[in-house]
């Protein structure tokens, strides 16, 4: 099969690579993604200073930033109600793949990532990302392509998830984002309330940076939420 | 180590070991609760009072952003002061040498302690910047994260107390040294205000730190001055 020999290739170039440089990439990043989150979200000319034919204002871009978000929940949320749906085995449990890891740490590895499929939700973000920069910059969003195609290369190789659910969710991020960035017009009105960020920061920007922590680390809040309400119904 | 030390020291574990939530929820507190509760602080000064572009350094706004900056500069320092101290010292947390049980731990040395040095530094700073009643609270959190840091077993109280004194002296030398901070303090919010896209990324990377123990400035500082700080 084609995604077979796909994952061979790639766990023999990252092998070469050094398996254990690479293993540990994800927590870098949700940390990158945030980062650039809080760039975007201060990015801008404030008001009546963007005067400029190539400049945007602050308030434009949190509410693309905030039409990105919404898009990025919008598609995890989609993803987790499927993930009864997807492959029962991941390729860890298919295909024989080198995991030069020390013993403790590869046992582990192994325990994660082999048994049933999960959404690759930072490919979700990072495909919204993708359709978020090529609201500012074509650059931006041609570096975004580049590093997502690298971040499915090394999953791939990792044997972390299957090629295909890594390109639908990229593809669903993507997607969903650009829907919402193109009818932002429509939604502005709903945004507005983020202008009460420039009257009470003092009192939104501190929950803000604790949700930013839990991005950082790939949502570890979120995903004990969701498995609470999973339990419950 | 003074006897007095160890049977507190290991009263205060057999209590809180009786339970493993309270002791896990211990442990947090101690090692990333007290630093991002800092950091929410300083985030709540960061954007409190009224902005006035024209006047960026003596608006309100303005001042509480010296204020916020400075906070957090101060307990960096002595924060770091602290751990370089330790290092050389290289006396263990005692739940290496002491206890049955073991908490990861990344520091070379607890004495003096790192976590009083932060928080006492930034006790000064909002009782003598701001108001006394703030600083009170912020002692008296102090007083009990102190008593969950020995229960843990992270420190002796010997460390702890070390450790209050060098934020104390840093907060001292800084309250000499104000006038020649501040025109760097200033520089630093001109320039937030004319590239912010820049400075918050790096101010939230600083910030983000915090739930590292400050792993990752502890680590710049041990590449920029060629010294050991943690392990």
């Amino acid at each position: 099969m084609i995604p077979h020999d796909w994952i061979l290739w790639a766990n023999e170039l990252i092998l070469e690579l050094g398996f254990q440089q690479v293993a540990g990439w994800q927590d870098s990043f949700w940390l990158l993604a945030g980062l650039l989150l809080v760039g975007l979200w201060f990015s801008g000319e404030k008001g009546a200073l963007a005067t400029r034919s190539n400049s945007y204002t602050r308030f434009d871009s949190r509410v693309r930033i905030s039409m990105t978000i919404l898009a990025f929940a919008a598609a995890s949320i989609l993803w987790f109600s499927l993930q009864g749906q997807l492959p029962s085995e991941s390729p860890l449990d298919v295909i024989s793949l080198e995991v030069r890891l020390p013993p403790q740490e590869r046992a582990q590895w192994v325990a994660t990532y082999s048994g049933q499929e999960s959404p690759a939700y930072f490919l979700l973000l990072a495909g919204a990302l993708t359709a978020l920069l090529a609201t500012y910059r074509r650059r931006g969003a041609f570096l975004a392509l580049i590093l997502s195609a690298g971040a499915v290369f090394l999953t791939t190789g990792l044997g972390q998830h299957w090629p295909f659910i890594l390109l639908l969710c990229w593809l669903t991020g993507l997607l969903f984002a650009a829907f919402l960035l193109l009818i932002q017009t429509a939604l502005k009105n709903l945004f507005t309330p983020l202008l009460t960020l420039n009257i009470q920061p003092a009192r939104i920007y501190p929950f803000l940076f604790l949700i930013l922590i839990d991005l950082t680390y790939g949502f570890p809040l979120m995903a004990w939420l969701s498995q609470q309400i999973r339990e419950v119904f | 180590m003074s006897t007095f030390d160890i049977t507190l020291l290991v009263e205060l574990n057999r209590w809180l070991a009786e339970s493993d939530a309270a002791y896990e929820m211990a442990y947090f507190a101690v090692q990333y609760a007290v630093y991002v509760a800092a950091m929410l602080i300083i985030i709540v000064l960061w954007f409190s009072g009224k902005d006035d572009p024209d006047n960026v350094i003596h608006s309100p706004r303005g001042v509480h952003r010296q204020r916020a900056i400075f906070f957090l500069l101060l307990s960096l320092t002595s924060l770091l002061i602290a751990r370089g101290l330790a290092a050389s010292s290289g006396r263990m947390a005692p739940a290496l040498d002491v206890l049955a049980r073991s908490p990861e731990t990344i520091l070379l040395g607890t004495y003096p302690a790192d976590i009083t040095a932060f928080w006492m530094a930034f006790v000064l700073g909002l009782a003598i910047y701001y108001h006394p009643a703030p600083g009170v609270l912020a002692a008296l959190v102090g007083v009990v994260i102190s008593g969950l840091a020995i229960a843990t077993g992270l420190y002796y109280p010997l460390d702890l107390v070390a450790g209050g004194a060098v934020g104390a002296i840093v907060f001292s030398a800084t309250w000499w040294l104000r006038r020649w901070l501040r025109l760097p303090i200033r520089m630093i919010i001109l320039g937030v205000r004319n590239y912010s896209s820049i400075f918050y990324p790096f101010g939230t990377l600083i910030m983000l730190d915090s739930t590292q123990q400050f792993l990752g400035v502890s680590r710049f500082i041990e590449w920029l001055f060629r010294i050991s700080l943690v392990r």
